[in-house]
C-alpha cells in the first residue's frame, strides 16, 4: 500500500515537467515564436556551413544590386553578397545578444535576491554601488570600459554585462521584497531552513515570471545594443559580418538601396520578437496558478 | 499557578519584544510571564495589534527577544547553541492564519510536507519521506489523491490541513497555532479544531492558541491568557476566566459575545469607546487606562502587577485591591 503510495506520489511529480510542456504547447503564439525562432535557427546554423565565410568578404560582385538569384538579398556598396554577411552575421549578433543577457540576469538574479531578502545595510551598500553605476549613461559606461580593456568582441560582452547589471539588480530586488514578507518563508524559517536554501527554493521560483519576462526582452535590446556599438567602432570590427553594424554601414544609401537595411533590420527584428514570445509563453507555463 | 507542579514546556519569564518605529519603540510584547504544562492548550486572547502574533513568533524565535527569558523544558533558550539549539527548535512547529501565503504556491502538497524533514535531512530519503507524507496526509484527513496537486487547487479548510501535516512532519511537541481558523468559513473552523485536539489526545501534543475568538478559546483552551497592549491583564483556567471575569477588559470582551439566549436580548452590552492607544512608548499605568470606564488616577502613576484573585486566577487591575 504505502510502496504503491510512493509510486504514486512521484509520477505526479513526473507529470509536473509534463503539465509544464503541455501548457507551453497549449499557448499559441508561444508556439508561433518558437517556430520562427527554430526555422531562424537551422538558416543560420545551415547556412554557417553551406555558404563558406569567404563569400561574406567578396568584393567581386556589382554595388547596389537588388535581390536576384545569384543575390539572394542583393550586394551591398562595395558588392559584397548581403545574404551570405547576414547568415554570417547571426553568430555574433546571437552570441552577444543571448549571452550577455543569460549572464547578466543570472547575476543580477543573485545579487537582487540576497538584496531584497537580507535588506539592511548589505542591501544598501550594494544598491548604492550600483545607483552609482546607473548614473552613468550606459553608452558612455560602456564606451568607457572598452576603452579600458580594449577594443573587440569580447570586452564589449563584459562591458554590456557591467552595464546590464544594475537594471537587473533593482528590478529582481523589487520582485523579492514583496515576496519575503510571505508567511511561508516566515514558516520555513521556523522549521531551520537556511537562507540560502529559502533563497533558491521559496524566492527565486516565485520571481521566475518577472525574470523570464525581463531576459526575453533584454535579448533584443542587447542585439540593438551590440549592433550600436560595432557602428561606433567598439565591437564588431569592419569587414566582419553583423547585423547592426550592416544596418548602420547602409543606412546612407536607404533610398536607392533599402534591401541593404531591410534585410539585416529584419533578422534582428524577428530573433528578437520570437525570443519575446518564448518568453511570454514560458512565463506562463511556469505559473501553476496560471493552469488552465 | 496553584494547579501547575512540574517542569512547565515553556515558561516565559518578563519576556519583551520590542520593535524600532520612526517615534521610538514599539512594545509588541512586553513583560510576559506565562507557564505552559505539557500537553495542554494555553489560549491567547486579544485584540487586532495586542503582540498575540509577535508573542508567538518570539517563542519560535523568528525574532529575538529584546527581553526577558523563555525556557524551554527549563532550559533557557537563549544559553542553547548549535546541536542543542537545533534540536529544541524542531520540537516546535507553528501553524500559520493565512492558508493562501503560508503554503509555497510553486511546491505541490506532497513536497510542502515533506520541506521540513527535507531540510533538516531527517526521515531518510526520498521515497521513505514520501512514506512520511503519505501517513501525515491520512493523520490529518487529506486525501492522498491530492498529493500531487498545488495549493491554489485546494480550499481554505485542505489548505489548513496542509499547514498542520507540515507542522506535525518532524514529530514536535509544542505547536504555536497563531489564528489556525479564523481565515476559515464557520464550518471549517469546527474540523479544523476537532482535528487539532483529536491530534492532541493522540500525541500529547501542547499548543499555544493564538486567536482573537472567544468561543473558540473557550472550545479548545484549558488556560487563558487575556492581553491588551502587549501586557497580560488577566490569566487563569477557562472556567475561571469565563464564569467570573473580573478585569474591566475582559469583562467589556465578553459583554461583546453574542449569546443565544432570549434574556440575553434585554442586556445592554457594555461598549467601550475609544481606540487602542499606541503601543508606541507607551507611558507608565494601567495600558487599559485611558479606555477603562472605572479608572482613577492610581490607575495611571504606575504599572500594575498581576495578583491572584482566587487560586490559579491572574488579574492586573487596580481595582481589584478595593
Amino acid at each position: 500500500m504505502t510502496n504503491q503510495h510512493t509510486e504514486a506520489v512521484k509520477f505526479r511529480k513526473v507529470s509536473q515537467s509534463r503539465d509544464i510542456l503541455r501548457r507551453f504547447l497549449k499557448n499559441r503564439p508561444a508556439i508561433g515564436g518558437m517556430v520562427i525562432l527554430c526555422l531562424l535557427l537551422i538558416v543560420f546554423i545551415g547556412g554557417c556551413i553551406l555558404i563558406p565565410e569567404q563569400r561574406c568578404y567578396d568584393i567581386s560582385g556589382t554595388p547596389f544590386q537588388g535581390p536576384s538569384a545569384e543575390h539572394w538579398f542583393g550586394t551591398d556598396h562595395i558588392g559584397r553578397d548581403v545574404f551570405a554577411r547576414v547568415i554570417h552575421g547571426s553568430k555574433i549578433s546571437m552570441t552577444i545578444g543571448i549571452g550577455s543577457t543569460v549572464i547578466s540576469v543570472v547575476l543580477g538574479s543573485l545579487i537582487g535576491a540576497v538584496c531584497g531578502y537580507f535588506g539592511g545595510r548589505v542591501d544598501n551598500i550594494i544598491m548604492r554601488i550600483f545607483d552609482i553605476i546607473m548614473c552613468i549613461p550606459g553608452m558612455l559606461l560602456i564606451i568607457a570600459l572598452v576603452a579600458a580593456l580594449g577594443i573587440g568582441v569580447g570586452n564589449l560582452l563584459i562591458a554590456m554585462i557591467v552595464s546590464m547589471v544594475p537594471g537587473t539588480v533593482r528590478f529582481v530586488r523589487s520582485t523579492v521584497l514583496n515576496l519575503t514578507d510571505m508567511e511561508y518563508i516566515q514558516c520555513a524559517k521556523t522549521y531551520g531552513t537556511g537562507n540560502f536554501t529559502i533563497i533558491v527554493r521559496h524566492v527565486l521560483p516565485n520571481a521566475l515570471g518577472p525574470i523570464i519576462i525581463l531576459m526575453a526582452s533584454n535579448v533584443a535590446a542587447a542585439i540593438m545594443s551590440a549592433a550600436s556599438f560595432s557602428f561606433l567602432g567598439f565591437g564588431v570590427q569592419p569587414p566582419t559580418p553583423e547585423w547592426g553594424a550592416m544596418v548602420a554601414e547602409s543606412r546612407q544609401y536607404m533610398r536607392q538601396a533599402p534591401h541593404l537595411t531591410i534585410f539585416p533590420g529584419l533578422a534582428i527584428v524577428v530573433a528578437a520578437m520570437s525570443i519575446n514570445l518564448i518568453g511570454d509563453g514560458l512565463r506562463d507555463a511556469l505559473d501553476p496558478r496560471l493552469k488552465d | 499557578m496553584a494547579d501547575k507542579t512540574g517542569t512547565p514546556l515553556i515558561e516565559t519569564r518578563d519576556l519583551k519584544k520590542y520593535f524600532k518605529v520612526k517615534k521610538g519603540m514599539l512594545h509588541a510584547v512586553d513583560g510576559i510571564d506565562m507557564k505552559i504544562m505539557p500537553g495542554e492548550t494555553f489560549g491567547v486572547v486579544g485584540e487586532s495589534g495586542c503582540g498575540k502574533s509577535t508573542l508567538g513568533r518570539t517563542l519560535i524565535r523568528l525574532y529575538e527577544p529584546t527581553g526577558g527569558e523563555i525556557l524551554y523544558n527549563g532550559q533557557d533558550l537563549a544559553g542553547l547553541r548549535g546541536a542543542e539549539r537545533k534540536k529544541v527548535q524542531l520540537e516546535m512547529a507553528m501553524i500559520f492564519q493565512d492558508p493562501y501565503s503560508s503554503l509555497n504556491p510553486r511546491m505541490c502538497v506532497a513536497d510542502l510536507i515533506a520541506d521540513p524533514m527535507r531540510v533538516n535531512g531527517l526521515y531518510g530519503d526520498r521515497d521513505s519521506r514520501y512514506q512520511r507524507v503519505a501517513q501525515l496526509m491520512d493523520t490529518v484527513g487529506l486525501a492522498r489523491r491530492v498529493a500531487g496537486s498545488y495549493p491554489h487547487e485546494l480550499d481554505g479548510g485542505r489548505r489548513q490541513r496542509i499547514g498542520i501535516a507540515r507542522a506535525l512532519a518532524l514529530s514536535p511537541r509544542f505547536i504555536i497555532c497563531d489564528e489556525p481558523v479564523s481565515a476559515l468559513d464557520v464550518s471549517i473552523q469546527a474540523q479544523i479544531l476537532n482535528l487539532l485536539m483529536d491530534l492532541q489526545d493522540e500525541m500529547g501534543l501542547t499548543y499555544l492558541f493564538i486567536t482573537h475568538d472567544l468561543s473558540v478559546v473557550e472550545h479548545i483552551s484549558k488556560n487563558i491568557m487575556v492581553t491588551y497592549l502587549g501586557k497580560c491583564v488577566e490569566m487563569g483556567d477557562t472556567d475561571q476566566i469565563f464564569d467570573n471575569p473580573r478585569h474591566p477588559y475582559t469583562k467589556a470582551l465578553f459583554s461583546a459575545l453574542p449569546e443565544p439566549t432570549l434574556e440575553a436580548r434585554y442586556k445592554k452590552p457594555q461598549l467601550l469607546t475609544g481606540e487602542v492607544a499606541s503601543p508606541v512608548n507607551p507611558g507608565p499605568g494601567c495600558r487599559f487606562a485611558h479606555r477603562c470606564p472605572h479608572a482613577t488616577d492610581k490607575c495611571r502613576e504606575a504599572d500594575v502587577p498581576l495578583r491572584e484573585v482566587e487560586p490559579g486566577h491572574l488579574v492586573a487591575c487596580c481595582l481589584e485591591l478595593q
